[in-house]
C-alpha cells in the first residue's frame, strides 16, 4: 500500500517533466514542421524521450561492461527480463492485477543480475557458460509462462520481443525517467570507484574499494538499463545498445572520459536516426537503431585507422626515472 | 628494528614504535592455492621507515606473500595484519600503494597515462573530484617516472616497460605509508631500473625523517639488481625466504619447481 503510494508520488513528480517535454517538441514542430514530431502523435514524443534516455544510460553502463569483457551480460539479463515480463502478464491474468510488466521485469532482471554476480563470486570468474545458462533459463521461463495462458496474451508479446515505439505509455516514460535518474546519479557518484574496479580490480581492492559491492551495483544497473531500453529496443536487441556504441567509441577515443562522451554521442545519433528512419520507412525501430549503430561502428573503425596512420605520433623523449 | 631517523634520538624512535603497531605483521602465516603450501609458517614484522626486499627464485611464493600481507589472500593459518588491523579487513586504501607483477593488462580500454595515475588519488578523494592539488601530485608522479611526454598517450599504445612506469607513478601518486612493489620493473630498461631503486631506497629514510607520520617503503623486489640499493637488507626476510619455498624433497632440485632452503 505504502509502496503503491510512494510509486504514485514519484509518478506525480516526474509528470511535469513529461509535460515540459511535450511542450518543447510541439514548439520544435512549429519551427521545423517535421512530421515525425507532429503533435497529433504524442506517442512519438514519449518514444523519442525514452530513446534519448536509452542513448545515455546504455553506453554509460556499457562502457564499464565492455572494458571488463562483460559484453554478454546485457544479453543474458535481457532474456531474464523477458521472463519478468511473462511473470507480470501471468500475474495480471491469473490474479487480475494490473501491474506493469516492466516493473516485474525490473524485479526479475535485478534478481538474475545478483544471481549471476553471486555465481561469479563463488566460481571466481564470469564465464560464458553460466551466462548462457542464465540467458536460456530466462527465455525458457518466459515462453513457458506465456504459453500457459496463451489466449489473449500471445498478441502482446511482440512488443516486448522487438520493442514498439507506439506502445510507450506515459507510465512507461515515467518509469524510464526514474531509471535514468537512478542510473546517471549512481554513476556520477561512484565514477571513481567504478573506473578503478573496471581498469584494475586488484589495485582497486588494495585501494580499499569494496570491489564485490561495486560489481553488484554494476550488474544491477545493467539490469535497470536493459529493462528501460527494452520498451523500444525489444529483448533481443537491447544488448546491442550496451555494446555497439561503446565499441565504436573505443576506436576513436584516446582517454576514458572521451570514450564515455563519444559513446553517448554515437548512441544518440543511432537512436535519433533509427527512430526517424523507422518512422518514415515503417520498420521496427529496434532493428533500425541497431543497424544504424553498427553502421556508425564500421565508420568509426575506419576513422580510427585513418587517425592512426594519417597522423603519425610525434616522437617523444622518454626520460629516465628521476633520482630525486 | 632499525630506524632511519638520523636526527631523532634513538629513545624517541623506540618509544613511538612501541606505541604504534607494525606496518606489516605476519604471524605464522601459511597459505596454499591447493593442498600444497606455497607459503609456510612465515612470521615477519616490518616497521615504519623500513625498506625491505624479498628475494627468491621464480615460483618461490614471493607474489603470494605480497598478496597475503595486502589482504588480497586470506592465510590458511596464522594472522596477517596491516597497520595493526587484520589485513583482509583493512580498508584504508590511502595508506597502501601496490604495483602488481605485470599489472599492465592487454585489454583495449581507452585510457590515458594521466587517467591511470589519477587513480592513485582515488582513495584520498572518495566520491569527490580531484582537486588542483591532487592533479599536481599526479603530474609530479608522472614526471618522476619520466613519462611527462606520454601523459596523454593511450596506455594500450605504450610498451610494456612504459606501461609499468605508469603503474609505478600511480603508486607514487597515492603517497601511501606502505608501498608494495611486486617486480615493479619488469620490462623497464636497465638504466631506469637503477634509477628507480636508487629512488625508492632514498624515499624511506627521507620521508621518515620529514614526516613523523612514518612513511615506509617496504619494497618487494626480486631483481638482485635492485637489491644492491637496499639501505640494509633485512635479514629477517632473508631468513624467512627459506621457508616460503616449497622445499625440495629427496632427489629434487630447483628444476622440479621446488626450491632448496639453504638460507641460513
Amino acid at each position: 500500500m505504502t509502496l503503491a503510494f510512494a510509486a504514485g508520488g514519484v509518478y506525480e513528480a516526474f509528470l511535469p517533466i513529461l509535460e515540459v517535454w511535450y511542450w518543447l517538441l510541439a514548439l520544435l514542430y512549429q519551427l521545423t514542421g517535421l512530421d515525425l514530431i507532429n503533435p497529433e502523435y504524442t506517442f512519438m514524443y514519449r518514444a523519442i524521450l525514452v530513446g534519448l534516455c536509452v542513448g545515455v544510460i546504455a553506453p554509460l553502463i556499457g562502457t564499464f561492461l565492455v572494458h571488463r569483457q562483460l559484453a554478454l551480460i546485457g544479453d543474458a539479463l535481457a532474456h531474464t527480463a523477458f521472463a519478468g515480463v511473462a511473470v507480470g502478464l501471468f500475474l495480471n491474468a491469473v490474479l487480475e492485477l494490473s501491474v506493469s510488466p516492466y516493473l516485474t521485469a525490473v524485479v526479475v532482471a535485478v534478481i538474475a543480475a545478483l544471481l549471476i554476480e553471486l555465481i561469479s563470486e563463488a566460481t571466481d570468474a564470469y564465464n560464458d557458460v553460466s551466462m548462457a545458462i542464465v540467458l536460456s533459463t530466462g527465455f525458457a521461463l518466459g515462453t513457458v509462462l506465456i504459453s500457459l495462458n496463451a489466449g489473449g496474451l500471445a498478441v502482446g508479446i511482440n512488443q516486448y520481443l522487438f520493442g514498439n515505439l507506439s506502445t510507450v505509455s506515459a507510465e512507461n516514460a515515467v518509469i524510464m525517467l526514474g531509471l535514468f535518474s537512478v542510473i546517471v546519479g549512481t554513476v556520477a557518484l561512484t565514477r571513481n570507484q567504478l573506473l578503478y574496479v573496471t581498469f584494475d580490480e586488484t589495485a582497486a581492492a588494495v585501494a580499499g574499494i569494496p570491489v564485490v559491492w561495486y560489481n553488484r551495483i554494476m550488474v544491477m544497473l545493467t539490469a535497470l538499463v536493459v529493462v528501460g531500453a527494452m520498451q523500444i529496443m525489444g529483448v533481443i536487441l537491447v544488448a546491442a545498445m550496451l555494446v555497439v556504441p561503446v565499441a565504436g567509441a573505443t576506436q576513436v577515443s584516446r582517454s576514458f572520459s572521451e570514450s564515455l562522451l563519444v559513446s553517448i554521442v554515437l548512441a544518440e545519433l543511432a537512436v535519433l536516426l533509427g527512430i526517424g528512419i523507422s518512422y518514415y520507412a515503417g520498420a521496427t525501430a529496434g532493428g533500425v537503431i541497431v543497424l544504424v549503430a553498427v553502421g556508425i561502428y564500421v565508420l568509426s573503425v575506419f576513422a580510427g585507422k585513418v587517425r592512426q596512420t594519417g597522423a603519425p605520433d610525434e616522437t617523444r623523449e622518454l626520460d629516465t626515472i628521476s633520482q630525486d | 628494528m632499525r630506524s632511519h631517523h638520523r636526527d631523532d634520538a634513538d629513545e624517541a624512535t623506540t618509544e613511538s614504535s612501541e606505541s604504534r603497531p607494525a606496518v606489516v605483521e605476519l604471524t605464522d602465516v601459511s597459505f596454499g592455492y591447493t593442498s600444497t603450501p606455497v607459503v609456510e609458517d612465515i612470521s615477519v614484522s616490518i616497521d615504519a621507515g623500513e625498506y625491505v626486499a624479498v628475494v627468491g627464485p621464480n615460483g618461490s611464493g614471493k607474489s603470494t606473500l605480497m598478496q597475503l600481507l595486502l589482504g588480497l589472500l586470506e592465510p590458511d593459518s596464522g594472522t596477517a595484519e596491516l597497520f595493526g588491523v587484520d589485513a583482509t579487513a583493512f580498508d584504508d586504501g590511502a595508506r597502501v600503494g601496490y604495483v602488481a607483477q605485470r599489472a599492465g593488462t592487454s585489454r583495449e580500454m581507452p585510457i590515458t597515462v594521466r587517467e591511470v595515475v589519477q587513480m592513485g588519488r582515488f582513495p584520498h578523494v572518495g566520491f569527490g573530484r580531484l582537486s588542483a592539488a591532487d592533479w599536481r601530485i599526479v603530474d609530479r608522479a608522472i614526471d618522476t617516472v619520466g613519462m611527462s611526454g606520454f601523459a596523454d598517450r593511450r596506455i594500450t599504445q605504450l610498451s610494456g616497460g612504459q606501461r609499468q612506469r605508469a603503474f609505478i607513478a600511480r603508486a607514487l601518486a597515492g603517497e601511501a605509508d606502505l608501498l608494495v612493489l611486486d617486480e615493479p620493473t619488469v620490462g623497464v630498461d636497465t638504466e631506469s631500473v637503477d634509477a628507480f631503486y636508487g629512488r625508492t631506497a632514498r624515499i624511506a629514510p627521507r620521508r621518515g625523517h620529514h614526516r613523523p607520520a612514518h612513511r615506509t617503503r617496504p619494497a618487494g623486489r626480486h631483481r638482485t639488481r635492485g637489491a644492491r640499493y637496499l639501505p640494509e637488507p633485512r635479514d629477517i626476510l632473508r631468513r624467512a625466504i627459506g621457508r616460503i619455498h616449497r622445499q625440495c624433497g629427496a632427489g629434487q632440485s630447483v628444476r622440479d619447481g621446488c626450491a632448496v632452503a639453504d638460507r641460513r
